[in-house]
């Protein structure tokens, strides 16, 4: 499902973000990368995202060579790619029902698609009793099962997450991992980058480890460090 | 298809109520720009229908000194003649040149009644093929007698649509100037809407969106605001026309004025004018902000 092959990120100020990364992500696999800040977890994300393109190395994620997608197919190569990140990203603005909506519409889906979707998927994250409440009026834990429910409504290949309980107290980001979880018993591979010890200790699940953009472990059903 | 319409007019709404403050700059620059390239197109209308009127007509006259001997007459006439660039050649006697003058102010009673008609002059009327030859006239009446004055009709003309086309030429200009403005404006409503937005296209990009999804309301945007200064600029220009080319209907004879279809043709410019300003400046607006 994804699969780096030689992957090195060098920033435009110099900065080796990424050096030399081979890693092999099968489909429905969950995957942890750990590893202190500025290891390189959160550029991981952003090359796959296609946010960022890697100076060498060949990166493909649900079959198809980043490289080589142009820059018109980004955005059908998202709509494969949910992602969720520690600053939740909702929009203040619209009600909970809107924002997972907002996700759909802005990819033209029908009325009815997103009518019928959109409940489901809260019902689903255990927020459907908030379905017309705006983000200020949830807690962190609930803002960030709206951002789960976004990144999840269009039944993605792949859901990305970057530190997603990296602002939560930790009985609530177990209740996030336990979505995390589930949504990858569904078959979406889930690729966490988290430095949170206790829940990469807890779930058990392959583990990689980067330090100075290197890969200096890949472990499965591992633990932190 | 009604869905994806309803989504850009939701969005388009919501922007310009945003900045209201430099949307109305932008759209009050637009609506000065394209009414000075409104009014530059229908002085340019009006200075060709004068050439049409006139060019026909344009005659050198030579006006005879009294009393007229019908010797000179007939000298003069076959000197002219003989140029290759004289069309024709016509005696106006002094009643003829009476009935004319009696015609051509016949709105002006008084001043038909106080003219006595034995002061006007007769004169010859002389064609020429080619207005420009004029010299070749002057040179050959150079020192005949019986000859009062000589007055070239194209020279006073040439001065008259100079003077409007400098006039056209400044119009252009500033109306080239304040399209600039305007472009600018409508690039700065695009990007701060952009900027005030900068969250929601962040979103829109991470699940997907295609970039002109992204774009289209903020290039809508742009136009619909110039679209307004456009429409507003039309009703001026009517109104315009209404209080300052009206009241000229009929006071001069044989002068064509612009009229109304004339101002509807300058409408298709004005808005194709008004959208192309707004689309490049909305292009320029939202460059580097939305590299994927």
């Amino acid at each position: 499902m994804i699969s780096l092959e030689h992957v090195t990120k060098v920033y435009k100020n110099g900065v080796v973000a990424v050096d030399d990364v081979s890693v092999d992500v099968e489909k429905g696999e969950f995957v942890f990368i750990v590893g202190p800040s500025g290891s390189g977890k959160s550029t991981i994300v952003r090359l796959l995202l296609k946010e960022e393109e890697a100076t060498k190395g060949q990166i493909f994620v649900a079959g198809k060579n980043l490289a080589k997608l142009t820059p018109w197919k980004v955005p059908y190569l998202r709509r494969n790619i949910g992602t969720v990140f520690q600053d939740f990203k909702l929009l203040s603005d619209k009600t909970v029902f809107d924002n997972v909506g907002f996700a759909l519409e802005v990819i033209g889906k029908p009325k009815h698609v997103i009518d019928q979707r959109v409940p489901e998927i809260l019902e689903l994250v255990g927020l459907g009793d908030k379905i017309n409440g705006y983000p200020d009026e949830l807690s962190g834990g609930e803002q960030q099962r709206v951002s789960l429910a976004r990144a999840c409504v269009n039944r993605p290949l792949v859901l990305l997450a970057d530190e997603p309980t990296g602002n939560l107290d930790p009985t609530t980001s177990v209740d996030i991992m336990r979505l995390l979880d589930r949504v990858n018993r569904i078959g979406t591979t889930v690729v966490m980058a988290t430095h949170d010890q206790a829940i990469v200790d807890a779930m058990r699940r392959r583990v990689i480890e980067l330090d100075a953009g290197r890969v200096v472990r890949d472990q499965s059903r591992g633990v932190y460090s | 298809m009604a869905r994806r319409v309803e989504y850009y007019f939701r969005e388009v709404t919501v922007g310009l109520r945003r900045n209201g403050l430099v949307a109305f700059a932008a759209i009050s620059t637009t609506f000065i720009a394209l009414l000075l390239f409104g009014l530059a197109l229908l002085i340019s209308r009006q200075v060709n229908l004068m050439i049409a009127a006139t060019t026909g007509n344009v005659e050198v006259a030579v006006y005879l000194s009294d009393p007229v001997q019908q010797s000179t007459v007939e000298n003069l006439t076959g000197k002219l003649e003989e140029l290759p660039a004289v069309a024709s050649v016509d005696y106006e006697t002094k009643e003829e040149a009476c009935a004319r003058f009696k015609e051509l102010f016949q709105n002006q009673r008084a001043l038909v009644e106080n003219v006595d008609c034995s002061a006007l002059p007769a004169s010859l009327r002389v064609k020429l093929d080619d207005p420009e030859q004029y010299d070749q006239v002057a040179a050959v009446l150079e020192g005949q007698p019986g000859i009062d004055r000589i007055v070239d009709q194209s020279r006073f003309l040439d001065r008259l649509f100079a003077v409007t086309r400098v006039f056209r030429v400044g119009v252009l200009l500033v109306s080239f100037v304040m399209l600039i403005s305007a472009a600018i404006l409508i690039a700065n409503t695009v990007r701060m809407g952009l900027f005030a937005r900068r969250k929601e296209i962040g979103i829109m990009k991470l699940v997907g969106a295609t970039n002109w999804r992204i774009r289209i309301p903020f290039l809508v945007e742009g136009i619909v605001e110039s679209l307004i200064g456009a429409a507003a600029a039309i009703l001026f220009l009517f109104g315009l026309k209404v209080a300052f080319i009206n009241p000229l209907y009929g006071t001069i004879q044989f002068m064509p004025w612009v009229t109304n279809a004339d101002v509807v043709a300058v409408i298709p410019w004005l808005v194709v004018a008004g959208a192309v300003v707004a689309i490049l400046a909305g292009l320029v607006g939202m460059r580097r902000f939305l590299d994927v």
